[in-house]
């Protein structure tokens, strides 16, 4: 090896790389005493040498184990981000989905250098051996991995309650500064842009004007039932719902792009058409009663369940036919002592956002839930590996009681 | 939002990682120090000379890609003042290969050379 005394003079240019390069008979010599056989070796070797402490890990860079997707990405020129503020644990966002980043620390070394393969393709075929000087580019033993997760859109309702659309007499209302424009949404919201603009419809958030904007549940319960009443003004047929001259009748109260986002939540497509093949429309039955009830269970959170019934299907558009079932994630149906049933407002998104204390709340709120009843209520926490069925096994206990299936606390009495 | 930007005209540099068990201490602080020398054997295999130190070991794909980033300490500062959609991490290298070592290193019978 090099004697420190080689490295002690000379310049810090190209040339001074070279001191560590041995001569082709140095590098048979250096071989012959590590008995390894000449032939055996490729004629390229590589002396690897530093300009930096070797005992720290190299401040400037950042080592991110990606995955094929990210990569692919990044070489295809999209944007790849860390989003989210300060304060969140970061999350990496390619065009169409989110990972959480998550530091994670091996026991060895690594020494960054550039690809000897590389290397070895450029010098070709050589006839002799010969040493290229290498120099290590960075020391690493700390680097972060990511893990695909669901896009963190919780937040975005959250930021924009402030501002939400409560009606166009409430505009002027409303502080202009405060709204969020496309860019202000991407860096504060932790998932990829193709994530949030594939969801925002669900969270019934819309663009207007260039911000976004959430619809507030008042003026949903106000422009839900003035779309419902024109089945009976225009006496339409339940599965022929004219979109166009819907928005026209209500264009004074309702804006576009929320009436295009409500419609798109309550009405979906029929199998008619007008005379000219424009497409009609049929209203979602369970979800317009849905809302419905919420309003008459907000408004009054307590009912008898027959008076309610009856209430229910008097304020809906008599093409629409409530069901118990239908009560589902806005009420719950529960029997006294006499065993007179009733139902209470209970809402799924008044739960807490942590599954265990969501299972406590359902399970306080009454002891005994079917699959059906309690699905919307834990819908949100299933993924592809995990759906409602597959939570309540592990966090609920099963009892048939007159062959009906149940499932109560897990711990409860 | 931090964005990681790709400045590179054609593909992105490959790199590649050595992976040396436990830590590397250095007892001096030279302005350049040889760390060791690699041998690519015809099979594949590599021997890595550490001063009288031999470790034998081989290429390996990695399972993921490693991206190496390069981090703008200068458009970090300045997002302190702007909007912080001017902060970025460039993108230096990828790294598809790792040298890995199997067994303990052997030392070789020579004192110097």
């Amino acid at each position: 090896m090099e004697s420190d005394s080689e490295t002690n003079n000379g310049t810090q240019d190209k040339q001074e790389d070279m001191s560590f390069v041995k001569s082709t008979a140095e590098i048979e010599e250096t071989l012959r005493l590590f008995r390894i056989h000449t032939d055996n070796v490729k004629p390229l070797t590589y002396a690897l040498y530093s300009t930096e402490p070797l005992d720290k890990p190299s401040e400037q860079f950042m080592i991110l184990e990606a995955d094929d997707h990210i990569l692919k990405s990044i070489e295809a020129g999209e944007c790849v981000s860390f989003r989210g503020e300060l304060d969140e644990p970061a999350v990496l966002c390619s065009g169409t989905r989110s990972y959480e980043v998550k530091e994670a620390e091996t026991s060895s070394t690594c020494l960054l250098i550039p690809s000897i393969d590389e290397m070895e393709a450029k010098a070709g075929d050589l006839s002799e051996k010969k040493m290229e000087s290498v120099q290590i580019l960075g020391v690493y033993s700390k680097y972060f991995e990511i893990r695909e997760c669901s896009p963190k859109l919780g937040k975005l309702v959250r930021v924009l309650e402030p501002t939400a659309f409560k009606g166009l007499e409430y505009e002027n209302t409303i502080e202009k500064s405060a709204l969020l424009d496309w860019d202000k949404v991407k860096s504060i919201i932790q998932a990829s842009d193709g994530e949030i603009l594939r969801h925002i419809p669900d969270l019934l958030v819309v663009e207007m004007n260039g911000y976004f904007r959430l619809i507030s549940f008042e003026f949903e319960a106000r422009a839900v039932p003035l779309m419902l009443d024109l089945l009976e003004a225009n006496s339409w047929e339940i599965d022929e719902v004219d979109k166009e001259e819907s928005y026209d009748s209500l264009k004074e109260i309702i804006p576009k792009p929320v009436f295009e986002c409500l419609f798109a939540k309550y009405a979906s497509p029929s199998d008619k058409t007008k005379k000219d093949g424009t497409k009609l429309y049929k209203y979602d039955e369970e979800k317009s009663t849905k809302l419905l009830a919420r309003m008459l269970l907000t408004g009054c959170p307590s009912n008898n369940l027959s008076d309610f019934m009856e209430a229910w299907q008097i304020g809906c558009p008599p093409a629409l036919k409530p069901k118990e079932e239908y009560l589902y994630g806005v009420g719950i149906i529960l029997e006294d002592d006499m065993r007179r049933k009733r139902v209470n407002l209970f809402l799924e998104c008044d739960l807490s956002d942590n599954l265990s204390t969501r299972l406590d709340q359902l399970f306080k709120a009454k002891p005994k839930w079917t699959v059906k009843e309690i699905t919307p209520y834990l819908e949100k926490f299933s993924t592809s590996r995990q759906d409602v069925n597959a939570i309540l096994t592990k966090f609920a206990r099963q009892a048939t009681v007159n062959g009906e299936r149940f499932y109560c606390s897990k711990h409860g009495r | 939002m931090i964005l990681l930007k790709n400045n590179s005209k054609s593909s992105i540099p490959e790199w590649m990682a050595i992976d040396v068990h436990g830590s590397i201490k250095c007892s001096h602080h030279l302005s350049k120090i040889l760390f060791g020398e690699l041998y690519k054997k015809k099979d594949g295999d590599i021997v890595c000379a550490i001063g009288t130190h031999i470790l034998e070991g081989h290429e390996i794909d990695l399972e993921k890609p490693i991206i190496i980033l390069k981090k703008n300490l200068k458009s970090q500062y300045q997002s302190k003042n702007k909007t912080e959609a001017d902060a970025s991490h460039d993108i230096a290298a990828v790294i598809r290969k790792k040298l890995v070592f199997r067994s303990r290193p052997i030392m070789s019978n020579i004192s110097s050379c």
